[in-house]
């Protein structure tokens, strides 16, 4: 069969009514679980697991598909709304998503979230379906230093998301970075500040880390300021009669190319590498948006432009975590993982053979993603509506209910108690952090990148046999490094420049 | 006093008679089995599967809880802490007793908890390499480092089965490898992929594909006899090094859990071994089906603890 009509008989797979129908549920509920703070698209994954081992598996990759998409695209909504990211993948759209809904233009910000999730998960399907054999490939040639390299570069963003004090950035990345040592070290699992404790012993997830620096945290901080006069004001209500469409321009549309093409290639690339995934890209994406702007002071005040980087980036790294699973069978992150699982419960092995063996599956697949996300659009394009009303319920009830789904959310990562105590614990310290203006996006970037750090560069060292040196041999590496560099230079060529132009004007 | 001394053997009476009853219409209610890994990797699915007849067997369902973390510790200890009222227990493997060895978790098996049964074995522990390096079988290997010590890498997870075998076959042959911690087996995967790692300790199911398309060739099997459905591939013995390391995944109930509801439990482990949709379950996972009695289980436990234990100088590095 050639790739045509593979790509045809992929889409007749997946237009009979009970795969429509499982779309439009495996999107409405992802889009849910997204959503809501501390459920996340790994959940909804997890939950729907059982569910498809009674199916055929091109049903249920139909199913597990369309929950991924929803899933990671759903957080957009409260973080926009509520300044409280659904999924660590929407860490970022927060910074600009909310100061625009606290604007009023609440519509317009989720509209832009909305298409730009779109277009970066179709874009990401595309390279899928073209180039992934390629990509993969690439890919596998990423090393221990490689990846070491990676993790530096990308520490350096903590420059850029540390607002207007880098000292407050760094201490809340060094901060991010110490609470990820807790627990079994890597490769010789010593304690490190378990205190003797069993629950300890595994750390902290990512999950209750950010629903408590994030969620809580705003939680607290709107139970302090509830009383005050101000804080009724602090979001106005949007003004639904006059959005049309998505609530932005074509002109706006056409602005955002390079930045969304950008983002895009971001997501993509670090979706393939395994390990990396929509947490990490959608933060590094806005990074790079802001530092490669020409107005990068406007950022976090509300412009779409901070919208556009995180959100086209998270869903592109959909597909770039596929590309890994399907032509490789490696799993990048923990919600491929679990479709690898579905898969081989199933007797099917994804890996190189499965394009020669099993081209109709990984078509339909390829069908049910496009479709999936052509079903996401349209739902959160008829929802926008709905959700805005959000804005509308007073806090005093929708805060407490959100506390106790963080809460449920954190319990049901790994059936723990222990994980709704951890929430707790980084929400007072988010809480903190906001009280004295500490910026929280360079603690979650420590957090994720740390381990990755301090594992890759000792699996290297084991490699070459405590060879430092031996990262310079790879022009991967060296590549990144230079990156770091000159990212770290930029930044305090920027500072300076910034505290010049002070101190002339006083 | 004496009342509350007939309160207290009254209370005791409903107790015993309250033990007695729930083990004899054991199970009334869903048994929750704790799986202490993340779901995809070979636990998982091998766990799955397996309830998958013993929920008919039993008449009840049997959900995973899966709790992952800190080599199996955080699991271990959710089920050591239950209610020993034989709904909930462990599914686990030969990993959590190695974790011991090297005091990477404070408990052990099979002391403090009850041996339900043994559903699984794994004969499939194999050595692969990448197909451009010149060794074929494990003797070729032993040739080809001891003529370039320390040159070949070896892909393994600290503390893990694999990192057993490679110290097993070094201790063995006296050759000198770079044990390299790579990861969990999808990193491992893809380092041995990527040409950057030349060997890894694996098993045969996750290598088939790229056998199949000629990427990765399998260099040893590390039981007493060959994989059924890979002939060809000679086992350590073949190469002279007697080496055999099964993994094998048991089912452990809470200290203390009515022996009724163990062996009601176990009886219907048996009848799951012996259907033979279940046998061929497994085989398509390269795995075996077995069955094995809860003092045969303990016993195979411990026999396996003592081989471990041989090698517990070079596991912890003292």
């Amino acid at each position: 069969m050639s790739v045509s009509e593979l790509i045809i008989n992929g889409f007749a797979g997946v237009s009979t009514p009970f795969s429509i129908l499982l779309m439009v549920v495996g999107v409405a509920v992802g889009i849910i679980f997204g959503a809501i703070p501390g459920l996340s698209a790994t959940m909804a994954v997890a939950l729907f697991l059982p569910v498809t081992y009674g199916m055929n598996p091109g049903n249920a990759m139909t199913l597990l598909m369309a929950l991924f998409i929803g899933g990671v695209s759903g957080g957009l909504i409260s973080a926009i709304l509520l300044h409280i990211p659904g999924t660590p993948s929407s860490v970022a759209t927060c910074f600009d998503g909310h100061p625009l809904a606290a604007k009023g233009q609440a519509a317009k910000a989720l509209g832009v979230g909305i298409v730009f999730s779109f277009i970066g998960t179709l874009l990401s399907i595309l390279a899928l379906m073209f180039i992934a054999p390629n990509l993969a490939r690439l890919a596998i040639r990423f090393g221990f230093f490689e990846y070491f390299s990676i993790a530096i570069f990308s520490l350096t963003m903590i420059a850029t998301l540390s607002g207007d004090s880098v000292i407050k950035g760094v201490f809340s990345g060094a901060f991010g970075f110490m609470f990820a040592t807790i627990g079994m070290a890597p490769i010789d699992s010593s304690r490190r500040f378990t205190f003797g404790s069993q629950e300890l012993m595994s750390g902290f997830d990512i999950l209750p880390a950010m629903i408590g620096l994030f969620a809580v945290g705003e939680i607290i901080a709107a139970a302090r300021t509830a009383r005050l006069e101000a804080a009724e004001a602090e979001i106005r209500e949007p003004d639904m009669r006059h959005i049309r469409g998505f609530g932005f321009s074509w002109a706006e549309f056409v602005g955002q190319q390079w930045n969304m093409l950008r983002s895009a290639l971001i997501g993509i690339g670090i979706g393939i590498l395994p390990g990396i995934g929509g947490g990490t890209s959608n933060i590094l994406s806005y990074s790079v948006a802001k530092n490669q702007s020409k107005h990068p002071e406007l950022f976090g005040t509300g412009i779409i432009d901070g919208i556009v980087a995180p959100e086209t980036a998270n869903n592109a790294s959909i597909g770039g975590a596929l590309i890994p699973l399907l032509t490789l069978g490696i799993p990048g992150d923990t919600v491929t993982a679990m479709l690898l699982g579905g898969l081989m419960i199933h007797g099917i092995t994804p890996g190189p053979m499965l394009f020669d063996e099993k081209p109709e599956l990984v078509y339909g697949i390829f069908a049910a993603l496009i479709v999936s996300a052509i079903i996401m659009l349209f739902m959160e394009f008829y929802g926008l509506r709905i959700f805005v009303k959000l804005l509308a319920i007073p806090k005093n009830i929708l805060l407490p209910v959100i506390f106790c789904l963080c809460a449920v959310g954190a319990f049901g990562l790994n059936n723990r108690v222990f994980d709704i105590w951890a929430v707790i614990l980084f929400g007072i310290i988010g809480f903190g952090f906001n009280v004295f203006r500490v910026p929280l996006p360079p603690f979650i970037l420590g957090f994720i990148l740390g381990p990755m750090a301090e594992t890759n560069l000792r699996r290297g060292l084991m490699l070459s046999k405590n060879d430092f040196f031996a990262i310079f041999s790879s022009n991967i590496c060296n590549f990144f490094l230079a990156l770091a560099f000159l990212s770290l230079a930029f930044t305090v060529y920027r500072q300076y420049i910034r505290k010049d132009g002070a101190s002339s004007k006083s | 006093m004496r009342t509350i001394g007939k309160f207290a053997s009254l209370l005791a009476i409903i107790a015993l008679a309250g033990t007695a009853a729930l083990a004899g219409t054991w199970p009334e209610k869903p048994v929750e089995i704790v799986v202490p890994t993340s779901p995809g990797g070979d636990t998982d699915t091998n766990c799955r599967v397996f309830l998958k007849y013993l929920e008919k067997e039993l008449g009840q369902s049997m959900p995973v809880v899966n709790m992952a973390g800190a080599a199996g510790t955080i699991g271990l200890n959710n089920v050591k802490q239950a209610k020993p009222d034989g709904y909930r227990a462990l599914f686990y493997h030969s990993g959590a007793l190695i974790a011991h060895i090297m005091e990477m978790m404070d408990y052990s098996i099979p002391e403090g908890f009850e041996v339900a049964g043994m559903p699984v074995i794994d004969k499939s522990n194999c050595f692969a390499s990448n197909v451009k390096t010149p060794y074929n079988d494990i003797r070729e290997l032993v040739a080809y480092a001891k003529a370039h010590p320390g040159e070949v890498s070896f892909g393994t997870e600290s503390g893990s089965f694999t990192h057993l075998h490679i110290l097993a076959l070094a201790e063995a042959s006296g050759a000198d490898f770079n044990i390299v911690d790579a990861g969990t087996a999808a990193e491992k995967t893809t380092a041995l992929l990527g040409g950057r790692i030349d060997v890894i300790g694996t098993q045969y199911a996750l290598m088939k594909q790229y056998i199949d398309k000629g990427e990765v060739k399998c260099i040893g099997i590390l039981s007493d006899q060959r994989l059924a459905g890979a002939e060809n591939v000679t086992t350590f013995a073949d190469s002279g090094y007697n080496l055999v390391f099964d993994k094998f995944f048991y089912m452990v109930f809470p200290k203390g859990t009515p022996k009724a509801i163990i062996d009601r439990f176990n009886a219907a482990s048996k009848k799951v071994a012996e259907n033979p949709d279940y046998i061929a379950d497994c085989k398509k996972n390269f795995v075996n089906a077995s069955y094995m009695t809860p003092d045969e289980a303990v016993q195979y436990i411990n026999s396996q603890i003592t081989l471990y234990k041989e090698y517990e100088k070079a596991l912890t590095g003292q």
